[in-house]
């Protein structure tokens, strides 16, 4: 008979929920660009404007919304361009929450002040993201591009965590942070907000490469890896992919999407490889179906890339991302420079720890040819 | 028992996220802090509190629906309320 069952372990009704929706392939989360607007203009924003589509409307994006809740999905994160730009963003944002999505809203936060930040508690999200650049206004404009950016940001989220909103700050290390991230954490930390540190760069969505010029240097990648900066990490420990459920090197057209403002349905935010268009179809299930070739194509190379990776000498710690690859080289399974970086600092850092991940090696003399057994 | 008489209509808070699968709910706190799961007869009565429906009637919507007398239904709705408006899942 009803029963509330809290959650805790590895054998929780929750992870069990996620684990049968992670195998069949029905998705638990999206993310809904719901303007390219912004009123920043950082300098690796991977957005990439079209012209020649309209912008989907309030109505459309809240029958978009029920699509989505009809099929299943719970987290609900409003993201753009800046979301805040839309005028009817607080009319989504409750229609969302009547529908009975988890919300998050990821923003620049630029415009919230002392009233948007009541307007914003009112919706009652899960938490908001936002993003940093850097611990003092200097290094954060400098990629911004708008002066006065750091100190609203600032602002900002004093606004939210005063109305006891839940704040995550995301960091993309760049060569011109990298020398702050204790003192961006530091100013999380005294902000009441989690700093979320992000150590790849990625090319725009039309595969201008530009922004990856950005990138950390290889020098501070290996210190990020290490010991020294665990505590920095979202996952502190560094671990070996884990395959014993479905061996897929990531959830891109399984666990979660990501539609454009135009109603583009994609497999996750960095692969664009449109699905169907939501604003068209009379359900989610029309496109998310294993009938679409597409869906098809993506869940095939998620997986043939995980035994692509394991077979290679640092492939079990590549964080490895199809869509930068696609993006990147033309290739989704071809690797790229910042994967195999990465990839070789954290199994460095791994074996530092736990010694050799390796199997171990028995010696040549125990090699012996079939025939001088019999 | 308190709170919840027969002809009251409990109402499900309206901050609270829930998505119901293959019968069970998943119930998540705005703070993001507390996830439940309920089982199919809890996600089916978290369905129905939208504050149009009275105690009684969500005690008939349980026995249609499993096999349960009547008895033990309306024990069950009671303490899982009490619970629900000890976790603030009521309004």
């Amino acid at each position: 008979m009803p029963e509330a069952c809290n959650i805790a372990g590895e054998e929780s009704p929750l992870l069990r929920i996620k684990q049968n929706r992670w195998n069949s392939g029905r998705p638990m989360s999206a993310q809904i660009e719901i303007t390219y607007v912004c009123n920043l203009d950082c300098s690796f924003c991977y957005n990439v404007v079209d012209h020649g589509q309209r912008e989907m409307s309030t109505v459309e994006l809240v029958d978009v919304f029920r699509k989505i809740a009809d099929a299943g999905v719970l987290y609900l994160t409003l993201t753009g361009g800046e979301p805040l730009a839309r005028r009817d963003f607080f009319t989504l944002g409750h229609a969302a929450r009547e529908m009975g999505f988890a919300l998050r809203v990821y923003t620049n936060a630029h415009i919230i002040d002392e009233r948007r930040a009541d307007k914003i508690a009112s919706v009652t999200p899960l938490e908001i993201e936002t993003s940093i650049h850097g611990a003092r206004p200097e290094t954060h404009e400098a990629l911004t591009r708008v002066p006065g950016s750091f100190d609203r940001l600032v602002a900002a989220v004093r606004h939210l965590r005063a109305r006891g909103i839940k704040v995550n700050m995301k960091c993309p290390i760049t060569r011109f942070n990298q020398n702050e991230v204790h003192d961006v954490w530091a100013l999380g930390e005294s902000l009441g907000a989690r700093v979320v540190f992000d150590a790849v760069i990625t090319p725009r969505d039309d595969g201008d490469v530009t922004p990856l010029a950005l990138s950390a240097t290889d020098e501070f990648l290996e210190r990020y890896w290490s010991d020294e900066m665990a505590a920095l990490r979202p996952d502190p420990e560094i671990m070996p992919r884990d395959d014993s459920q479905i061996a897929a090197v990531c959830g891109t057209g399984r666990s979660s999407f990501t539609l454009d403002p135009y109603g583009n349905v994609f497999p996750c935010v960095q692969w664009r490889r449109s699905l169907g268009n939501l604003r068209d179809a009379e359900s989610l299930d029309e496109i998310w179906t294993e009938r679409n070739p597409v869906l098809s194509e993506v869940r095939k190379k998620a997986v043939d890339m995980a035994a692509v990776l394991n077979s290679k000498e640092h492939g079990q710690f590549a964080p490895y991302c199809l869509g930068v690859a696609e993006v990147q080289t033309g290739d989704a399974m071809g690797g790229y420079r910042q994967v195999e970086v990465n990839a070789r600092f954290r199994h460095q850092a791994f074996e530092k720890k736990h010694g050799s991940s390796r199997r171990s090696y028995c010696g040549s003399t125990d090699w012996v040819p079939v025939s001088q057994t019999a | 028992m308190s709170g919840h008489e027969e002809a009251s209509r409990p109402r499900r808070n309206p901050e609270v996220a829930f998505r119901e699968y293959d019968g069970e709910a998943v119930v998540v706190l705005p703070s993001g802090a507390e996830i439940s799961v309920l089982n199919p007869a809890g996600g089916l009565i978290f369905r129905l509190l939208d504050g149009t429906r009275t105690v009684a009637e969500l005690v008939d919507t349980v026995c249609g629906e499993f096999e349960v007398s009547r008895e033990q239904a309306e024990a069950d709705v009671r303490a899982f309320l009490e619970e629900l408006q000890d976790h603030r899942l009521l309004v």
